[in-house]
């Protein structure tokens, strides 16, 4: 009987730590910074292991990946650029040419004697009695030079600074991008970032990696339809597969704000990662994350085109809306709740304020998406029209039908609408806000504006954009 | 305790109850001022018409229901938990660790992120929560052995096992927004409820309220241990087994409405104990009565202290782990 006792206390122990753990890993709180890829050395992209510098190759140790890094022999690939190397043992430093100085364990760079010191990913390191230094180097430390994965093999490249080819930006997280020539393949996981490139490119023509399809939406089956089975899903939100990413040959990635810390897992393998869309929306950042992008492509005039189109819009909105008399009490619901709302930190607030009306929930605290309230707080403010997205996960009726509810003055009058259009979401930051913005005034203020001018202002966006027309039933206009 | 002090101990917390229904009912973020919700309660009386329509919108709609919810839930919950902490002779078991809390959990998450509705969801959630019993319960026969501790082993497997799945639902799931929903529902909260839930809930949780307090005197025979029960002429396996299902449709009923709450299972049963004794047929009322107070003062801080809501688990982890260590300080934790 006593070994018996024992047993099961030992397997009680056992399940005790076996029934713990995936309770304690599916508590944690998600991550939220980047996990280290996950990519064994033998399957990232360098499979050949020859380097070329300026397209000769030469002779000089394998690249070594370490931990999702490339890291390259800086003697081999410094001589083959006519630099002279010299190793300084008692410092433990590298010196190049006449002016670069470089530590082993420290990711700085050092010019013109300490004058300028320059940062690039992790350090260099010492492999088999060898300097080795990442990738990111070539991008980041060393001016004039571009480094990149072509076909398994690590390509460098000397690049003309002042060349006309190559293109510069100072991005939203205030990082330096410069591509040696203007990017053709655009991988991303965020989809309103991701549909900027595809308003630049009037379609997925930059685009070779997407994030989750399913959230698409319908406009792309008619400007995009290519995306459904030709383009792979490269990751979705946080999680990125960067050997996808290489797999398609990506010059470029392209992040918001809140992936930010997303741009050095690109960096590592040697695609440049540009932030361009900012936390924070109005009508200023969307022209903003046009104009940044529009010069990666090598799209300014198009970007400026876009950028003046939506200027004179919402000007022309703001005109209109001044010459009405009273302003209409309105709210914008959130997404996932009816008991969520948009407060002044969103585009949402932002559009209904242009539009002429008052933002009731605008003075509620918080930011970084729609706030939960109480319902009593709803009740109190008493608006005159509810707005709910197109992409709410409840319906109109939901809300006519709540008994709670039915003392709002918007559920009486039944002006409860749904934010257009069925084609896209109209409130994401995109230049489709002028269209929700004309829809806005005409629904606010039918006699200042009518539905059929805002069919033609939608028809004069999609003509300008991807050249192409839609009817009302495909926009899902009343 | 005597009859006499417990049936006075009774009384007392009957009249707070109600004082402190009445004080709910004036607490809110549309008004507090008792005499609106006066004015409107008068009106009704009478059968006039009200004189202020969001006020009464609020009180019979939003706040009533909440009210009763909270109640109902409080003392489903405490006395499940007091339920198997009688049972198991163990003062750690919460109502969570048979796994209905988990499997609610569970069923909530994939209704979630399958875009169902409300009612769907805690339909859903019902039905989670009743498998992740039966499950629990049919590994002990697999075993053959039906002791407690290859009950309370088989609820750590299916709760732990459970875990595991909603992590993987979380994984899957919309980042904009349903991310956050299951982790709200996760967390609990009365803010979604609307009468319809209510009224479903409240027969089988009132049934078996009365049930398991009808019988609370033969669990006190079942607290001696199995063996000296069963020479007491029990029929424990019956007892038991009716025990567990009560208590485990009382939470199940209870979580599918208000998303997962913790520690309110674990705690009060041990507060009933303190000021009242180990006789379960004293205690079981008492862990009642208290579970709904302790709930209704929850869920009132939960939808007045700020202007979104405060999910339940919070609030009840933050006031519940001092009086805990208060509790084994006190060394007041007996179960029989």
């Amino acid at each position: 009987m006593k070994k018996g006792k024992r047993t099961l206390a030992l397997l009680l122990v056992m399940i005790l730590a076996f029934g713990m753990t995936p309770a304690v890993i599916a508590s944690a709180p998600m991550p939220i910074s980047a996990p280290a890829p996950d990519v064994p050395v033998d399957q990232i992209a360098v499979t050949t292991g020859e380097i070329l510098i300026n397209g000769v190759q030469i002779n000089a140790p394998r690249p070594s990946v370490k931990d999702g890094v490339i890291l390259l022999p800086i003697r081999q690939i410094a001589e083959a650029l006519d630099l002279a190397v010299t190793w300084q043992g008692n410092d433990r430093s590298v010196t190049i040419g006449d002016a670069y100085v470089l530590w082993i364990g420290k990711p700085q760079l050092s010019s013109d004697g300490g004058l300028t010191t320059r940062e690039f990913g992790p350090a260099p390191e010492i492999i088999d009695g060898r300097t080795y230094v990442p990738i990111s180097f070539f991008n980041f430390g060393l001016t004039g030079f571009s480094a990149s994965v072509e076909d398994g093999k690590v390509v460098v490249n000397a690049i003309d600074g002042t060349s006309a080819a190559s293109v510069t930006i100072t991005d939203i997280a205030n990082r330096s991008v410069t591509l040696p020539k203007p990017a053709t393949k655009l991988v991303g996981t965020h989809n309103p970032t991701l549909n900027i490139a595809i308003i630049l490119g009037g379609g997925g023509k930059y685009l070779v990696g997407f994030g989750n399809k399913n959230m698409a939406g319908n406009l792309y089956q008619y400007v995009y339809p290519e995306l459904a089975d030709d383009v792979p899903q490269v990751g979705m939100g946080r999680n990125v597969n960067i050997e996808s990413c290489l797999a398609v040959g990506a010059d470029l990635a392209i992040l918001p704000q809140r992936f930010a810390d997303e741009a050095n897992v690109f960096e590592n393998v040697g695609i440049p990662a540009a932030v361009i869309l900012p936390n924070n929306e109005s009508f200023e950042t969307i022209k903003t994350s046009i104009t940044l992008l529009g010069t990666l492509l090598g799209e300014d005039n198009r970007a400026k085109e876009i950028n003046a189109y939506f200027d004179g819009k919402i000007n022309a909105a703001k005109e209109i809306a001044g010459k009405a008399d009273a302003q209409v009490k309105a709210i914008y619901l959130g997404s996932s709740s009816q008991l969520s709302v948009a407060n002044g930190a969103m585009l949402q607030s932002l559009m209904l304020e242009t539009a002429g009306a008052v933002n009731v929930a605008k003075d509620v605290a918080g930011s970084g998406g729609f706030i939960d309230v109480s319902v009593e707080e709803i009740i109190g403010w008493n608006p005159e029209i509810i707005y709910i997205p197109a992409y709410a996960s409840y319906t109109v009726e939901d809300i006519l039908s709540d008994a709670a509810w039915s003392s709002i003055q918007a559920v009486k009058d039944k002006k409860v609408f749904i934010f257009p259009s069925a084609l896209e979401p109209w409130d994401y930051p995109t230049p489709s806000t002028s269209m929700g913005l004309m829809w806005l005034i005409s629904n606010l203020y039918p006699e200042l504006y009518s539905m059929d001018q805002v069919l033609d202002d939608a028809n004069e966006y999609y003509e300008l954009v991807y050249g192409q027309r839609f009817t009302v039933e495909q926009l899902g206009l009343r | 305790m005597s009859n006499s002090k417990y049936a006075t101990l009774m009384l007392g917390i009957t009249v707070l109850l109600a004082l402190m229904v009445l004080t709910a009912l004036c607490l809110g973020r549309y008004s507090i001022n008792p005499i609106d919700v006066w004015n409107v309660l008068k009106a009704k009386l009478v059968g006039e018409a009200t004189p202020d329509e969001a006020m009464h919108n609020i009180l019979f709609l939003v706040r009533l229901p909440r009210v009763a919810a909270s109640l109902l839930i409080g003392a489903a919950l405490s006395l499940s938990g007091a339920i198997y902490q009688s049972i198991f002779r163990n003062p750690l078991i919460s109502p969570d660790f048979i796994g209905v809390s988990s499997g609610a959990s569970v069923g909530a998450s994939a209704a979630i992120v399958m875009g169902l509705s409300l009612q769907t969801v805690q339909l859903f959630a019902f039905t989670g929560g009743v498998l992740a019993v039966l499950l629990a319960a049919s590994i002990p026969k697999l075993m053959r052995n039906s002791s407690n501790l290859m009950l309370v082993l088989s609820g750590i497997i299916i709760s732990g096992f459970m875990d595991a799945i909603i992590g993987i639902l979380r994984f899957t799931s919309r980042e904009s927004d349903q991310l956050a929903a299951i982790v709200f529902w996760q967390m609990g909260s009365l803010a979604k409820l609307d009468t319809a839930q209510l009224f479903s809930i409240t027969p089988p949780i009132l049934a078996a309220l009365i049930l398991m307090i009808a019988l609370s005197w033969r669990i006190n025979i079942l607290s001696f241990g199995e063996q000296e029960a069963k020479t007491l002429g029990l029929n424990v396996t019956r007892l038991r087994t009716l025990a567990i299902l009560c208590a485990s449709l009382m939470t199940a009923c209870a979580v599918c409405v208000s998303g997962k709450i913790g520690w309110i299972g674990l705690i009060i049963p041990h507060f009933g104990r303190l000021i009242g004794g180990s006789d379960n047929t004293k205690l079981m009322p008492l862990t009642a009565l208290l579970g709904g107070a302790f709930m209704l003062l929850i869920d009132t801080l939960a939808r007045t202290l700020t202007s979104a809501e405060i999910p339940l688990s919070i609030l009840t982890g933050l006031m519940s782990a001092p009086f805990f260590v208060w509790l084994l300080s006190r060394n007041r934790l007996k179960v029989l």
